[in-house]
């Protein structure tokens, strides 16, 4: 009977992730022998994710299809601490809020259409060096096999193991982790095509609560909080959401609750070593404002990829060669995140006051001119050193 | 030559310094992203944490979305 795996591949991917399938896909697609490990039993599934991303963004990486898009949204609304709800105007820049299950099975599709060889219920159990390679161990139904390569691609969450087996720092401060938990809710007032953000050191210390609808009177309704943050008898994300759910939706039903983790971190310096590469929250990629991590994930999977291929084709498995693929994401997406950062600190420690203030003030301007911009300038107008970052980071 | 890295499931410790209420773990990872020693193994549905490396600095504890690791006195260690 035919080997389920092979002996020794050009790239191997641990992770099936958006991140992970973008880097498989790439790799496949520029000849390279490919394999992609997932550890869960179906890519797709759990969903720990909020599932909302720009459409831009996506685009030029897959096509758009509604199987895999649950809700459009045409309406931004942050709410302040004492209820003043504040319409955003977001200037035509499409969010969807993503089935991911759908999403991330058509990635792993398109990495497997590519040559790419995808398993699910593979979980890496260890790595070692072998001269030039890295010999890579996994276990799949019980038994345990291994595969050499010249490229391991640690596309494997914020729990990354690759990250810790290569001596890569990517172990999170407590001040730069946003603790999660999302409940897909069902309630008769929850509305299609409406995103709410909810702030404040009550509903959300150190981060936000998020509702993103998902069709059908259901919502994703989770939020983040930083440990740091909660001065008060709360301490972990669960027990706030519940409290918020009882108090906006008593009666709901729940049909899926999770827990979960984003990073809000800076990129470390080296995520990159000699053979290896990380990709998305292994490499702490997410924005640290707002934890978005989809896209950014995606466009580090497609450098990586594009690096994989250059290395091949050089013969050149260094760590100074790999590291292009980190320099190339940076300019591309993970710059504009040195300036998200410096906001987020600054976000982090505004009073329920100043969220309630920045309201009433923004209120009073026209909706044409309400944009992102001017929310963070109102907000953060006592910290006039910001406003700068403010302006690059809302400027395309 | 690089030694060798691989995830085993540490021993059951003599001293057990914190409690993960089995049952109710997501399975998130949430703990081991934020370990420092990392100590806490995490694969599928199987977490345990190595108290031989665990320095107790209850990261763990505190950023638990479901609050279901817990401190133990020494004195009730199993």
């Amino acid at each position: 009977m035919k080997n389920l795996f092979e002996e020794r591949y050009d790239v191997i991917v641990v992770g099936g992730g958006p991140g992970g399938s973008t880097a498989a896909r790439t790799a496949a697609q520029g000849g390279l022998k490919t394999l992609m490990l997932e550890k869960d039993r179906d890519i797709g599934i759990p969903v720990r994710c909020a599932e909302g991303v720009s459409l831009e963004r996506i685009k030029s990486f897959i096509e758009i299809d509604n199987k895999f898009i649950d809700d459009y949204i045409h309406t931004v609304r942050f709410i302040a601490p004492s209820g003043i709800a504040l319409q955003i105007n977001v200037n035509n820049e499409i969010g969807v809020v993503l089935n991911r299950k759908v999403f991330d099975l058509e990635l792993a599709k398109l990495a497997a259409s590519a040559g790419a060889n995808v398993f699910t219920r593979c979980c890496v159990t260890g790595i070692r060096r072998e001269g030039k390679l890295i010999e890579v161990m996994f276990e799949h139904f019980g038994k345990l096999y291994s595969a050499k390569t010249n490229i391991l691609i640690g596309a494997d969450g914020v729990e990354t193991m690759v990250g810790r087996w290569a001596g890569l720092k990517t172990r999170i401060p407590l001040t730069d982790i946003e603790t999660c938990y999302q409940y897909l809710l069902f309630h008769p007032d929850i509305k299609e095509g409406c995103s709410d953000f909810y702030f404040g050191n009550e509903v959300a210390p150190g981060g936000y609560l998020w509702i993103f609808p998902k069709g059908g009177n259901c919502a994703n309704v989770g939020l983040g909080i930083n440990y740091s943050r909660a001065k008060g008898k709360l301490k972990h994300a669960k027990e706030f959401l519940d409290k918020f759910i009882h108090k906006k939706y008593p009666g709901a039903s729940i049909l899926s609750s999770i827990a979960g983790s984003v990073p809000s971190a800076r990129v470390p310096k080296r995520i990159v070593d000699d053979n290896v590469m990380l990709v998305g929250d292994a490499a702490l990629q997410a924005d640290p404002l707002t934890g978005g991590g989809i896209a950014s994930a995606i466009i580090a999977g497609k450098h990586a990829g594009k690096t994989a291929i250059d290395a091949h084709n050089k013969g050149d498995f260094s760590q100074k060669l790999l590291n292009k693929y980190h320099k190339l994401w940076h300019n591309e997406i993970g710059k504009r995140f040195v300036i998200n950062y410096r906001l987020k600190l600054a976000v982090f420690k505004l009073t329920d006051d100043t969220f309630n203030r920045a309201a009433v003030v923004l209120n009073k301007i026209p909706f044409e001119e309400r944009s992102l911009t001017k929310v963070f300038q109102t907000a953060l107008s006592n910290e006039p050193k910001l406003m700068m970052d403010i302006i690059k980071a809302f400027l395309k | 030559m690089k030694r060798i890295n691989e995830a085993a499931i540490p021993a059951e410790s003599d001293v057990k310094k914190l409690h993960i209420i089995e049952n109710l773990c997501d399975f998130c990872g949430t703990c081991v992203a934020v370990c420092p020693e990392d100590c806490i193994y995490l694969k599928e549905t199987t977490i345990r944490i190595d108290f031989q490396l665990c320095t107790l600095c209850m990261n763990c504890v505190k950023v638990c979305p479901i609050n279901i690791i817990e401190p133990l006195n020494n004195e009730e260690s199993l």
